[in-house]
């Protein structure tokens, strides 16, 4: 009986967001990008659940040698500064790296009225993502957050 | 008085979910550290009486022609070194012992448990002594009868030829081999795997 065990390889390109200030009824997304270094075998992993933080897709197979998108959703339902651990977990929980989550929340933005019923179309039900980068986070304020909303619904104010 | 028997083969083999027919080797192909892979098969008793079988296994491939002709020295393996064998085993089956009923066959599944790397930080895999922790040096476990030995005569041979100063903290992957011995029967006679 023979085996070859191997290390997982796993590279990410950050181990730290800061989303900024972002207002209740918005949110925020921000992109890590992951890389399944082994060249054979495919990778099965999973985020942790916190609270005001999101990622999609929460869990699923990193292929060989691939290089994947996993979208961070900071979208709080409160007011606060939050800063959580999320942890990737690969082989069930075998292997943990974890990775902060920082934003904080102030004001109340702008709630966007979401259209339902039969008028609604298939784009009305999809998730409105915006997504910045850290110098975008770091010098996005909530008044220009609730600037672009309101030029987004009047496009004269562009 | 009239005497009659009957002289019938009794014999038990494994047999793979696959196919293939009998198989006296398996190899698990190269898996994480950490991860679990299962191997179904069946063990077939082909003849009319019950067969009692156990496992044993060994650390490390040997030529199992040889072993049969060695000296009695050579395959002695000190208590401590069972013992060390039985609970770091990577490679197993299950069940280890049984019973398998005339013409019957029961289950069995082969497992690999590797050992998750446990990362080690701070000056400690700086040390000489580095060569010595898992992953960080090539440690061959190929064709050991006593692992401590052997494993440091790799490591030497390993810095000899220049494999590992390429980088020293990469986690090199590790090699696992074991011999299973089963054995059936009132008498003990063995069937190798």
């Amino acid at each position: 009986m023979m085996a070859r065990a191997v290390y997982p390889d796993l590279k990410i390109n950050k181990q730290y967001f800061n989303f900024g200030e972002v207002g209740q009824n918005d949110r925020r997304d921000m992109v890590l990008s992951v890389k399944n270094k082994n060249k054979d075998l495919a990778l099965d992993f999973s985020f942790t659940k916190v609270a005001h933080f999101k990622a999609t897709p929460g869990r699923g197979k990193l292929l060989a040698d691939c290089e994947h998108t996993i979208n961070f959703t900071f979208e709080p339902k409160s007011f606060g500064m939050f800063k959580q651990e999320i942890a990737i977990e690969i082989l069930n929980g075998v292997y943990r790296f974890p990775i902060i989550l920082e934003g904080n929340c102030r004001q109340i933005a702008l709630k966007e009225k979401t259209v339902r019923g039969p008028a609604a179309k298939t784009s009305d039900f999809e998730p409105n993502i915006t997504v910045i980068n850290d110098e975008e986070a770091a010098l996005t304020t909530l008044k220009e957050t609730m600037n672009r909303k309101a030029k987004k619904e009047d496009p004269a104010l562009a | 008085m009239e005497v009659i028997a009957t002289c019938l083969d009794q014999s038990l083999s494994i047999v793979f979910n696959e196919g293939g027919g009998v198989k006296s080797s398996l190899n698990f192909g190269t898996v994480y550290m950490g991860e679990q892979r299962e191997y179904p098969a069946f063990l077939v008793n082909n003849g009319p009486q019950p067969a009692h079988f156990k496992f044993k296994f060994f650390k490390g491939l040997r030529n199992l022609e040889d072993e049969s002709s060695s000296n009695q020295q050579d395959n002695f393996i000190s208590p401590a070194e069972v013992g060390k064998e039985m609970t770091e085993r990577v490679l197993t089956v299950f069940p280890l012992s049984g019973v398998v009923l005339p013409y019957e066959k029961i289950p069995l599944e082969f497992i690999c448990r590797t050992k998750k790397h446990d990362h080690v930080t701070g000056f400690a895999d700086l040390s000489s002594d580095a060569v010595n922790k898992p992953g960080t040096a090539a440690i061959s476990e190929l064709g050991a009868a006593k692992s401590q030995g052997a494993s440091s005569n790799n490591v030497g041979a390993a810095l000899g030829s220049g494999k590992i100063t390429s980088n020293k903290f990469a986690i090199l992957p590790q090699d696992y081999a074991s011999l299973a011995v089963m054995t059936f029967g009132e008498n003990g006679e063995g069937v190798k795997h």
